[in-house]
């Protein structure tokens, strides 16, 4: 017969024998995924948002039971949008044992840490920087696409859109490696286009005044401005060229359409403003995966950021396909949480190299440069609703992309 | 367009100036540096934002940032300033401010987060322009022109012609003797630091009507303009934070004009450097720092 206490017991191991396959997954150490974002100061808007899509992603990986049985685990550092810093979080992030490292936002930041990504063999995966070039493979690689091909696809689409515009002014932040490479871009693309420059307007991401500048830029005359700053440092200049009575076309890098703040703020302003990305907040029918993920999303930011409602999807896609890219690899690669940080690394890095295209909620293809490729269209800003809309209707929009060599 | 750049710069300076008057008004009196001003500045925007949503009239809204910053000046002088006032004490004091500041900022960005707010200013208002000899003045420039002038001239006037600006100048020629002459020292610093503070949100207030934004981040790059502008007039001299925000005003303008706008803030502090070698006490320091507080 068995006694009480003796039944407790051989309950207990038979609980404990049904779910050892259980207990043990969720023994296993989680693995670290490390995140660089601006979650202060100027660049907070855009890290607070990147943030929610990366725990989105961290939460929706772990409730699908994990990476080999280990949960993910996101450390996240904020770097305040300054390269300096974003270096610090790095070696700080590299020192916590994270076995990959997911951003930082900048231009300035990604060409700062990408070069030290190799040197420490840490995989680093950006999903935002717009300046082209600066990725740096086989640790450092970029899943956004950069402005070489974002920039010609959006003046592509401005251009049919306004075939009347003959001469412009190009004006952006000189002093952010992003904003910088964009003016480059779109002197190059007028160029091309055989388009006039007639006034260019350089100012600094702290520029406070803009005055100056839309004085300059009005007295030019053009017919329409191309811009290429963050989104803090183009509203106000887009704000003072309203003021000023400047009514004509403006075109902004992708640099704006990325962060929830610029749409919720440029008001009557943006009544011609145009930006170039790849997805709105509207529903794309062909797109079931991202249906499901902006309206999540939009529901899940309500409750988890004081960000201005409803918020701006953007890309907040990329860093979301990012970890569940990253998980991928692991899986495939059999690293779990009790993996050496050194060897998942490098790991990681051979899933990286070999990767070619990446099927999530977007369909990215790499390139030979270590970026990612994405078709961009222009938007236009809907000061009614706050939202970026697709500027030409779905059989208008030019689905040519701009020229870039993929991976081979 | 160069005359147009001038006119822009003789208001955009002004703003500078106030900002500028605010510091040096402290230091003249303490000879202590208040770095929370910058961020009373950038805070004159967002009490405006608030003071609107609740149903106040812009020119309520005015009054109130005047008040607003005023009081959170004295916050700051408490908190900053009143238990250091021996003279080895300068850095501990000017770090203290620095952080109150900061808190503000984080306050203001738990609010309303990190990316600039629009301020509630109809856009006709702001794109009012009267034509001028060829240029385009909007008529809010008019209107900030005018209300700094008002601002300065009454500060001016506090400082020269009432009991209360002679008291200020009595403590910033020596708080000891002040004291002996029955001035009250700790009231008289409570009212420089309600002045300078109400001066830095006027600043940010009319800084925000004019681009229709307030922004948690723009104290900071206003505020180093503001000490620059400072050093460049003469520490302590009122009348060199006004002619150096100006000055500063102009300069930064027709450098843009000129096409030498990426060098953004270093135009300031180049300038800063020149005049300082040039003199070192600044436009007005050095010869007239007795002869104004006297």
């Amino acid at each position: 017969m068995f006694d009480r206490r003796q039944l407790l017991a051989s309950t207990a191991a038979l609980a404990v024998a049904g779910h050892a396959p259980l207990a043990l997954a969720a023994d296993k150490p989680p693995i670290k995924v490390g995140s660089i974002l601006a979650m202060t100061g100027i660049g907070a808007v855009y890290g607070i948002l990147y943030n929610a899509a990366l725990k989105m992603a961290v939460d929706d990986v772990n409730a699908a039971g994990g990476v080999n049985g280990s949960k993910l685990e996101l450390l996240q550092e904020d770097d305040q949008l300054q390269p300096s810093q974003s270096v610090l979080c790095f070696r700080k992030l590299a020192g916590m044992g994270a076995v990959v490292e997911l951003g930082p936002l900048t231009g300035t930041s990604w060409e700062t840490v990408a070069p030290i990504a190799n040197a420490m063999k840490m995989p680093a995966l950006c999903f935002t920087a717009s300046k082209a070039g600066i990725s740096a493979p086989p640790y450092a690689l970029r899943i956004a696409p950069p402005d070489d091909t974002a920039i010609p696809e959006g003046v592509a689409e401005f251009m049919k859109l306004h075939p009347n515009v003959k001469k412009i002014a190009i004006a952006g932040d000189a002093q952010e490696a992003s904003g910088a490479a964009g003016m480059e871009l779109f002197a190059k693309m007028a160029k091309e286009l055989g388009l006039e420059v007639v006034a260019t307007a350089s100012y600094q991401t702290r520029t406070s005044d803009f005055s100056p500048d839309a004085i300059k830029i009005r007295g030019a005359n053009p017919d329409a401005i191309f811009i290429s700053s963050l989104g803090p440092t183009s509203l106000p200049l887009v704000k003072e060229l309203e003021v000023q009575g400047f009514d004509k076309p403006i075109l902004l890098n992708s640099l704006v359409w990325a962060g929830a703040g610029f749409i919720h703020a440029v008001g009557t302003a943006g009544k011609n403003v145009y930006t170039i990305g790849f997805s709105t907040n509207d529903v794309d029918p062909a797109n079931p995966k991202y249906n499901d993920y902006v309206k999540r999303f939009i529901e899940r930011t309500k409750t988890t950021t004081n960000l201005p409602q409803p918020v701006n999807v953007c890309n907040t896609t990329l860093p979301y396909d990012t970890v569940f890219l990253v998980a991928d690899i692991m899986r495939k690669a059999g690293i779990d949480g009790t993996t050496p940080a050194d060897k998942a690394r490098e790991l990681i890095r051979a899933g990286l190299d070999g990767l070619k295209a990446y099927q999530g909620i977007n369909k990215i293809t790499l390139r030979d440069t270590g970026d990612g490729h994405i078709k961009c269209h222009l938007l236009k800003a809907n000061a009614q609703t706050k939202q970026w809309e697709y500027a030409l209707a779905p059989d208008q929009r030019i689905k040519t992309p701009a020229a870039f060599k993929a991976r081979g | 367009m160069i005359a147009e750049q001038i006119v822009n710069g003789v208001v955009l300076g002004s703003m500078y100036a106030l900002v500028a008057l605010g510091f040096t008004l402290v230091f003249g009196v303490l000879d202590k540096l208040n770095f929370a001003l910058s961020e009373l500045f950038m805070l004159g925007g967002f009490v405006v934002i608030a003071s609107v949503g609740l149903g106040a009239p812009l020119w309520l809204a005015g009054i109130l940032v005047l008040v607003v910053c005023g009081l959170l000046g004295l916050v700051v002088e408490f908190v900053s300033f009143r238990k250091f006032t021996s003279a080895d004490a300068q850095v501990t004091a000017a770090l203290s401010s620095l952080a109150v500041g900061l808190i503000m900022i984080d306050l203001v960005q738990k609010t309303w987060g990190g990316e600039p707010v629009s301020v509630p200013v109809p856009i006709e208002w702001r794109r009012a322009n009267v034509a001028f000899f060829g240029m385009q003045i909007q008529v809010m420039k008019i209107v900030i022109l005018a209300v700094t002038l008002v601002l300065m001239g009454v500060l001016h006037w506090l400082i020269s012609r009432t009991a209360m600006g002679r008291n200020i100048r009595a403590v910033a020629e020596s708080p000891t003797f002040a004291t002996l002459l029955g001035i009250d020292v700790k009231r008289v610093n409570q009212q420089t630091f309600f002045i300078a503070s109400a001066l830095a949100g006027a600043g940010g207030l009319m800084f925000s009507l004019r681009n229709g934004i307030a922004s948690s981040d723009i104290g900071f790059t206003f505020g180093l303009k503001a000490l620059a502008i400072m050093a460049i007039g003469g520490m302590g001299d009122l009348r060199g934070a006004v002619l150096g925000g100006i000055l500063v005003g102009v300069i930064e303008s027709l450098a843009i004009q000129f096409g030498f706008g990426k060098l953004g803030e270093i135009i300031v502090w180049a300038l800063m450097i020149l005049v300082l070698l040039a003199r070192p006490g600044g436009l007005f320091g050095a010869a007239h720092t007795t002869e104004q507080r006297a």
